[in-house]
């Protein structure tokens, strides 16, 4: 589309630059030839040759009275020609002697330098011959027939318009043929930077498989092939990077498998070794023990493994306005019994909007902060709720008195392999993280404000969601 | 409500006026085609001579116009003569006789020469143009025996001029710039004038022998 555009700027642009001036040449073309024609001289010519063909027969009707008045008068002898040597004789003679005339007045040929007077004698023919004096009637008669023919000739066209009309015509032909060329190569350039265009377009769309037709060694073949070795180092990268981030997740769920099961079997194997080493003298109650410890093992096992099937999977999502200032309050409620010892407290500011997300996720993360938070301070120890606003956001936040987490462990906090609990599994935070990212929002660690930790939940409000 | 065609009393000026217009337009087309008729055509005289139907026109002239003028400019001017003969006026042609004959036109003496094309050796010189066109029509004499013996019949003598070459040998070629000039300056052409002279209607029993017996 865009490229159409560049190509019908080409077009206009040499539209633009070539018929102004083409028309203007046109035009200072046609106006020059018009006033060159304007020098054609057709009817000076025709004057002329009218004038000399007045004069050249003035001149011969002189000369042929002359002739005859010479003749006459006795003072030029005749050439006599007998009727019996007629086949000899010119044609023009023979003519005159076949006609019925008297006499006729015969130019010499071819020139015409001489006039012949013939006159009729019985059965001689008389042949009277004057000198023209250097005048050529012949040549003066196809002088002035060439003349007139020029300007016939002339006088049939109309120059003006014919010299006007070839200049257009050829003009238009050359310029179509330039536009054709000029269309043809707009379309040659065009296309290369459509194929680049639509190659970056699949690019921004991640599909970096895309290669393009390299069209040459000009700039926009260049182009081509820099974006052909780009697009196959974007592929490069972002496979390696793929595998890389399959490879460390792997790593991590086998290290956490095997630190999860290992916590379950030791117990198991040394209780397994105990029954065998006192297999002897061992009492019923160390039996119902070690079966107990065994019972127990196997079901932290299973506690585990559901565990990790909660956090594998793809929980389905029922966003719904969340009054969170009541959750909380109903949470802290539900968790004081399990931990006596900890005092909770409750804030709410008094703009606590309403929150829009999955009930059962945002109650399930407030209780893991809670739950964190009681397990941080231990007895004695201090937990703060609070619900509000922050910016576009419904927030929760949970702060402990407890000790506060290190450098390094703020690096790994929501991953799925650490756990600072007595009977945790490293799962809860990257859970609630997940969830609260579901939802459209985060869990984030903040600066905690009773001397340990902190964190915040944010969820968009039920305003930004709706609208 | 129609207007009566032909109204007594008071009429519009407005279309007396056109009327008028109308008339005159009217009277100035007839009489051109009448003028143009009489110009074109002439009544042509049918005698026997011996074996052969000869023909005069006396009013039948053909030097005259753009090809006198062309003769009269050193050029040389073929005209086509024909005669024909025909049962009924406006019939199927009967026998007819077409003859080329090339004119031309000497400066000084004032005269024309003539010949037929076909024939060279048949030409006549120093002719004046009436001479010069009765000569033309002795070359048309019909054969007796091409007339019908007990039927009216027509002879229609037509007259035109033969198309010149459409190009010269040494006339541009149409795709060189000269050329293309030269195509596109030329001025549309007149059509070429045409001669007829007719004859009366006349059976072959009426009109009398020249010949000497």
């Amino acid at each position: 589309m865009g490229v159409n555009r560049l190509r019908h700027k080409l077009v206009l642009v040499f539209l633009a630059a070539t018929l102004l001036p083409l028309a203007a040449i046109l035009w200072m073309s046609s106006a020059l030839m018009s006033r060159s024609l304007a020098f054609v001289a057709t009817d000076d010519v025709a004057t002329l040759a009218g004038s000399l063909e007045g004069v050249g027969r003035e001149y011969y009707r002189q000369t042929r009275q002359h002739l005859k008045d010479e003749a006459i008068s006795g003072r030029l002898d005749p050439q006599r020609l007998a009727e019996s040597s007629r086949a000899g004789w010119p044609a023009p003679l023979q003519h005159f002697w076949d006609s019925s005339e008297a006499e006729r007045f015969i130019l010499s040929e071819p020139d015409g330098e001489r006039l012949h007077y013939a006159v009729r004698r019985d059965h001689q023919l008389w042949l009277y011959t004057t000198s023209l004096d250097g005048v050529r009637m012949g040549e003066i008669t196809r002088q002035i027939r060439e003349a007139r023919a020029r300007a016939g000739e002339l006088r049939q066209r109309n120059l003006p318009r014919g010299f006007t009309l070839a200049l257009v015509l050829s003009s238009a032909l050359v310029w179509v043929f330039s536009l054709s060329v000029v269309f043809y190569l707009s379309i040659r350039i065009s296309r290369p930077i459509q194929q680049l265009t639509a190659g970056l377009g699949d690019v921004a769309a991640g599909r970096f498989g895309t290669r393009l037709q390299s069209t040459g060694r000009d700039e926009i073949g260049l182009a081509i092939e820099a974006f052909n070795q780009t697009a196959g180092h974007l592929q490069q990268s972002r496979d390696r990077l793929v595998y890389l981030t399959q490879v460390a997740s792997w790593q991590l769920l086998a290290r956490k498998m095997a630190h999860e099961l290992k916590n379950s079997l030791t117990p198991i194997r040394l209780t397994v070794e105990e029954i065998v080493a006192r297999q002897s003298s061992a009492g019923p109650e160390f039996f119902e023990q070690a079966a107990a410890i065994v019972v127990d093992e196997v079901t932290s096992l299973e506690r585990r493994v559901r565990a990790f099937s909660e956090f594998a999977a793809e929980p389905e999502v029922h966003p719904a306005r969340l009054d969170l200032d009541a959750i909380v309050r109903e949470r802290v409620q539900f968790l004081r019994g399990g931990h006596p010892g900890v005092s909770y407290q409750v804030a709410s500011s008094q703009d606590a909007p309403t929150g829009w997300a999955d009930g059962d996720h945002v109650k399930g993360i407030v209780t893991n902060l809670l739950e964190n938070a009681a397990e941080a301070a231990g007895d004695g120890g201090v937990v703060l709720a609070v619900a509000g606003r922050s910016g576009h956001d419904a927030v929760v936040e949970v702060h402990d008195s407890g000790p506060g987490v290190s450098g390094d462990a703020r690096a790994r906090l929501f991953e799925p392999s650490i756990s600072f609990k007595k009977h945790g599994m490293g799962l809860g935070l990257a859970i609630s993280r997940k969830n609260a990212l579901l939802a459209g929002g985060d869990l984030t660690l903040i600066e905690g404000r009773l001397g340990g930790a902190g964190f915040r939940l944010a969820i968009p409000t039920s305003e930004r969601a709706e609208r | 409500m129609t207007q009566p065609f032909i109204t007594c009393g008071t009429d519009h000026p407005h279309r007396r006026g056109r009327r008028r217009v109308r008339a005159l337009l009217g009277a100035a087309v007839a009489l051109a085609v009448f003028s143009h008729l009489s110009a074109q055509s002439a009544l042509l005289k049918v005698e026997r001579d011996g074996d052969r139907l000869r023909l005069s026109a006396p009013q039948f002239h053909v030097l005259t116009g753009t090809p006198l003028q062309r003769l009269r400019d050193g050029r040389s001017v073929t005209y086509v003569f024909s005669a024909s003969l025909q049962v009924e006026r406006g019939g199927a042609r009967g026998a007819s006789l077409t003859r080329q004959v090339i004119f031309s036109y000497d400066l000084w003496e004032e005269r024309f020469s003539v010949a037929q094309v076909d024939d060279p050796k048949v030409a006549r010189s120093h002719l004046t143009a009436a001479a010069a066109e009765a000569w033309c029509l002795e070359l048309l004499a019909l054969p007796v025996r091409a007339a019908p013996a007990d039927k009216t019949f027509v002879v229609k003598l037509e007259c035109s001029l033969r198309e010149e070459g459409a190009q010269a040998a040494d006339a541009p070629s149409a795709a060189t710039f000269t050329g293309l000039i030269d195509l596109l300056s030329r001025k549309t052409r007149a059509a070429p004038p045409r001669w007829e002279a007719v004859s009366l209607p006349q059976r072959l029993a009426d009109i009398k022998d020249k010949a000497p017996k």
